[in-house]
């Protein structure tokens, strides 16, 4: 998985994610997961239909960190990407709105995730 | 500073795009990738660098970035185009109309307006309405009509006397669009159309069907020796967007470093997880979207003018369908998208059978056209009237092909069926009346050896490879030499 950012944010933090994939874009999930004393767990999954219109949110609790990964199935040939709008609520206003361009050299599914660090 | 380096970087890139031919969609530069990177490389530039070397991003064509460039230098006053004026002219009128219009549209060239209605939907059903103008000419019917010698000053008056609306096509285009579609819904309800948005909540589902099936592999958890260095020797919310700059100089060595090695451990972990899905099948779903049932009916009738030629009329139709498709796996398995990951992995490994539904027709009638006089004051001598009578062409195409459950040797006997037509009536050039039908049953011999039996006809015996009769029978033998792949129809 490539990495977009590693963030290091405080607990209580709100995060919130909306998407716009284009067509090359077959089908894509986002998985949150937290990192524990134990180890990792999954946290939620995030389907299209709400990314896409009402977004989807995490409030960050008291973990080690958090993964939010996306993984996006991609037609052959195209271009795919997707624009994801990605904020924090801290006081920096910490945002990640770039256009992710998924490859077809990773093809047939591509991963990005972005990484946080609780302190 | 930062500005303009990336300004430069960006001018470079579309220098390349322009004389090489291709060029990254956005490659992290060079500048990033040496053991001590600029120092207005940002640390996500430096893990880019690493990690694009091994997937690297796509390549745009010159062809794409060609008309980027090519509009950024267009001239700032607009070229006087018919579209263009007829655009500005009616632009009052077509805002009272605003409520219906969908879409106004000039053509490429400027010379046709199109104007959109929003389309009407009753469930998968789907009505667009347009009307288009185009520039009206004079034609070849009837400037082939002048003398020579007159020709080019006639058609140049006749030209100069058209009116802007002379020219128009009303069209309708119906077509079967679902507007949503469910593994869960009953499999009786066909989805139709083939737009990826439609199939993306489905398609997203199977997704997490497979992640449920494989470990975390790889993972960098948090509390990562590298991770925490990182973190100590850049602090800050945003690890990747802070430039190599920004941080104490006798640690920006070991920052690099560090991004490096973070940036190979991420390519190691795409690494296995391609491997995984490459053998998951999911790859297989874009074929199955595309073998989704599309039906699409349009129809259209063309005024071109007084001097235009005949009016036109034509319909057209099409029915096209894949036989394996998204709609037959919803049916096998029920809404279970584990069932699905299952199947995905079956084609992975046989393949998507390629066999299709086609239908095809259209018709075309051109209306009976005559031309007097030009109308103009003073008469064109040895001028000569057009008169053409009514056309029509009528073309048809089938296709179908199952395999059945009879069964050979233990393999299914297949069987297709193909029909060719063209019809032409009286457009006095013309007289081709064509009509070629074929059905084949395809006995299979084992892996590699199969006997098709094809039956023909056809309304002229000509139309048919050695054949005397309208009607008749073809025996072979298809053998597959070994070294030859296996197709994907079982």
């Amino acid at each position: 998985m490539k990495l977009l950012n590693l963030y290091v944010q405080k607990t209580g933090v709100r995060v919130d994610l909306k998407m716009k994939p284009n067509p090359d874009v077959l089908g894509y999930v986002v998985f949150v997961r937290k990192w524990t004393s134990a180890g990792p767990l999954p946290e939620a999954t995030w389907l299209p239909d709400t990314l896409e219109q009402a977004g989807n949110s995490l409030v960050l609790g008291k973990e080690q960190g958090y993964d939010i990964i996306l993984q996006a199935s991609i037609r052959d040939g195209g271009h795919a990407s997707i624009v994801p709008d990605l904020q924090f609520s801290d006081t920096a206003g910490t945002s990640f709105t770039t256009p992710i361009n998924l490859p077809q050299s990773e093809k047939p599914v591509v991963e990005r995730g972005w990484k946080i660090i609780v302190q | 500073m930062r500005t303009r380096a990336s300004h430069t970087t960006l001018s470079l890139f579309a220098l390349i795009a322009l004389v090489g031919g291709a060029v990254p969609l956005a490659a992290a530069d060079e500048r990033c990738s040496s053991a001590l990177p600029e120092t207005d490389c940002t640390l996500g530039e430096i893990y880019d660098a690493v990690y694009e070397k091994t997937f690297p991003l796509d390549v745009v064509a010159a062809d794409d970035v060609g008309p980027a460039v090519t509009n950024s230098n267009v001239a700032t006053t607009t070229p006087d185009t018919f579209a263009g004026r007829v655009h500005s002219s009616y632009q009052d009128f077509l805002n009272l109309f605003s409520f219906a219009v969908n879409k106004v549209e000039e053509s490429k060239d400027g010379q046709a307006l199109t104007v959109r209605f929003n389309p009407l939907r009753e469930g998968t059903q789907l009505l667009g309405l347009s009307v288009t103008v185009a520039k009206p000419v004079v034609s070849d019917l009837v400037s082939n009509a002048i003398p020579d010698s007159t020709r080019a000053a006639t058609v140049e008056k006749l030209q100069s006397g058209l009116g802007d609306l002379d020219d128009v096509t009303y069209a309708a285009a119906y077509s079967m669009e679902s507007t949503t579609c469910e593994w869960s819904q009953p499999a009786a309800s066909r989805c139709w159309g083939r737009s990826p948005e439609l199939y993306r909540q489905m398609l997203s589902q199977v997704l997490v069907s497979e992640a449920d099936k494989h470990s975390d592999t790889g993972a960098i958890p948090p509390d990562d020796p590298a991770l925490q260095r990182l973190i100590a020797l850049a602090p800050g919310p945003s690890l990747f967007d802070q430039t190599l700059g920004s941080l104490r100089e006798g640690d920006r060595l070991e920052v690099a470093a560090l991004m490096r090695q973070l940036a190979e451990r991420s390519v190691r972990e795409t690494q296995a997880h391609k491997a995984i899905f490459e053998k998951s099948g999911i790859d297989k779903l874009a074929s199955l979207v595309d073998n989704q049932p599309q039906l699409v009916a349009t129809g259209s009738y063309r005024d071109p003018g007084r001097f235009g030629g005949p009016d036109e009329t034509g319909i057209s139709f099409e029915l096209q369908y894949g036989l394996e498709n998204l709609n037959a796996l919803r049916k096998d398995c029920k809404g279970s998208t584990d069932c699905v990951v299952r199947k995905l992995e079956d084609y992975a490994k046989a393949g998507v059978p390629t066999d299709k539904f086609v239908l095809t027709a259209s018709y075309k009638q051109r209306g009976a056209y005559t031309l007097k006089d030009l109308g103009l004051d003073a008469p064109v001598p040895d001028f000569v009237p057009v008169a053409l009578k009514k056309s029509s062409e009528l073309k048809a195409r089938l296709q179908w092909g199952r395999l059945l459950n009879a069964q050979v040797a233990g393999k299914n006997v297949r069987f297709d069926l193909s029909g060719d037509g063209i019809q032409t009536r009286d457009d006095g050039i013309r007289t081709k009346n064509r009509w070629v039908a074929t059905a084949t049953l395809t006995l299979p011999l084992g892996g590699t050896m199969s006997i098709p039996v094809s039956l023909n006809y056809a309304n002229q015996p000509e139309f048919l490879s050695s054949q005397r009769k309208q009607l008749g029978v073809h025996l072979g033998i298809t053998y597959r030499l070994p070294w030859e792949k296996s197709a994907a129809t079982p």
